[in-house]
């Protein structure tokens, strides 16, 4: 994560406090946060998915390269990060984001990462100064198209060093339009922007809405009321589950999450086959059908 | 039953536990098996002003990610207070 990400998290986190900070515990509240992102080779995720019965998980690239500067490693380099961690385990999926105005290097990199290293999808982060509906993505939604793989957008506030504009859902709606074949995630909408995010979902059937950020709305007590606006509007096959690890670290490890969510279940909010599609099904629906040929396992 | 003794960390934590909840709980009501969440009302937000302020009153570092992961319960609060 970016230094001046970072940052911008940390203040938001703080600022949020109902209290006053002095300087020590600032510092401390700094340290601890930063302690949530330690884990480059995801060992301290796998345990967690272990014990919280989570089969895979999906890996986001996001290029931070032109919205920040002095980054440490290049976009390349961070793709094959992400491609060392798919190589040693079929546990972990990867989705690429270049920021679409790294012109043709950059899309030459987006396809050489879904056509040749095994990254499964496509990851957006409009907080960077770009709309998921912008003209620049078109030619990488050509690529989804043709590899049927799923677009993943933020939708929501983000760290405050960057900008919230096209963080709204419908942004998307152009880009969902014009390629009909492919699949938007939209990420933390079923919990953020949640009833605007709704009604995309409703009317395109190529939308998506992440849950991701729901622990959120659990400490507001606030979860049930939402996932009741969604299934009461049938979107129970286009809720995706997710925990936005390593974020919510802080409240709780994935185990915890996989129970709170599950939890719903005897209170008749979902049904049990319902429950089984927003917790792995609906995704798979949606991932590329072809086996991964990249996996050397056991390396 | 109640843990905390006469050990003077424990018995802030009590204190400090029942000063944060918002379920109007003396310190002696506070059970160690209660949930700091569903049974005291003890939100984010104020579990992370629990931790700075037993730290600030202990002066050690007693929390991190994995162990602040683990406490559900005044209990797995006091046993990390009392494991540094």
């Amino acid at each position: 994560m970016p230094q001046q990400f970072f940052d911008g998290w940390s203040r938001t986190v703080k600022s949020n406090l109902p209290f006053r900070l002095d300087p020590v515990q600032e510092q401390r509240i700094d340290e601890l946060l930063f302690e949530l992102l330690e884990d480059p080779d995801c060992v301290s995720l796998l345990r967690e998915m272990d014990t919280a019965g989570i089969d895979q998980a999906v890996l986001l690239v996001i290029d931070f390269g032109l919205a920040y500067k002095n980054i440490e490693l290049t976009i390349e380099e961070i793709h094959l990060a992400h491609k060392k961690l798919l190589n040693q385990s079929d546990r972990f999926l990867a989705f690429s984001n270049v920021d679409p105005r790294r012109g043709r290097e950059g899309l030459d990199l987006f396809e050489k990462a879904v056509r040749e290293w095994g990254f499964s999808g496509m990851k957006l982060y409009p907080p960077c100064g770009y709309s998921p509906d912008a003209r620049i993505l078109f030619p990488y939604y050509e690529i989804c198209r043709e590899l049927h793989l799923p677009v993943l957008t933020h939708i929501g506030p983000t760290t405050a060093t960057l900008p919230f504009r096209h963080t709204q859902p419908q942004y998307v709606d152009d880009a969902a339009f014009h390629f009909p074949e492919v699949n938007f995630i939209l990420g933390h909408a079923a919990v953020t922007h949640y009833q605007d995010a709704a009604l995309l979902a409703q009317y395109r059937p190529n939308v998506f809405l992440d849950l991701s950020g729901f622990q959120t709305a659990i400490n507001r007590n606030e979860f049930k009321k939402i996932i009741h606006w969604h299934l009461s509007r049938g979107l129970g096959r286009k809720l995706l589950f997710g925990t936005d690890w390593p974020i919510h670290r802080f409240w709780g490890n994935q185990r915890d999450w996989v129970e709170k969510f599950t939890a719903l279940e005897p209170e008749s909010l979902s049904p049990k086959e319902e429950m089984d599609d927003i917790l792995g099904n609906n995704l798979l629906g949606i991932l590329p059908r072809t086996e991964r040929k990249y996996a050397n396992y056991g390396a | 039953m109640q843990i905390t003794g006469l050990n003077p960390d424990l018995e802030f934590a009590r204190q400090t536990v029942a000063k944060l909840s918002n379920k109007g709980l003396k310190p002696e009501e506070i059970q160690d098996e209660m949930v700091l969440n569903q049974d005291l009302g003890i939100d984010s937000l104020q579990f992370i002003r629990l931790i700075l302020e037993l730290e600030r009153k202990t002066a050690r570092r007693i929390f991190n990610v994995q162990i602040i992961a683990q406490i559900k319960t005044f209990r797995d609060l006091c046993v990390a207070i009392s494991a540094v």
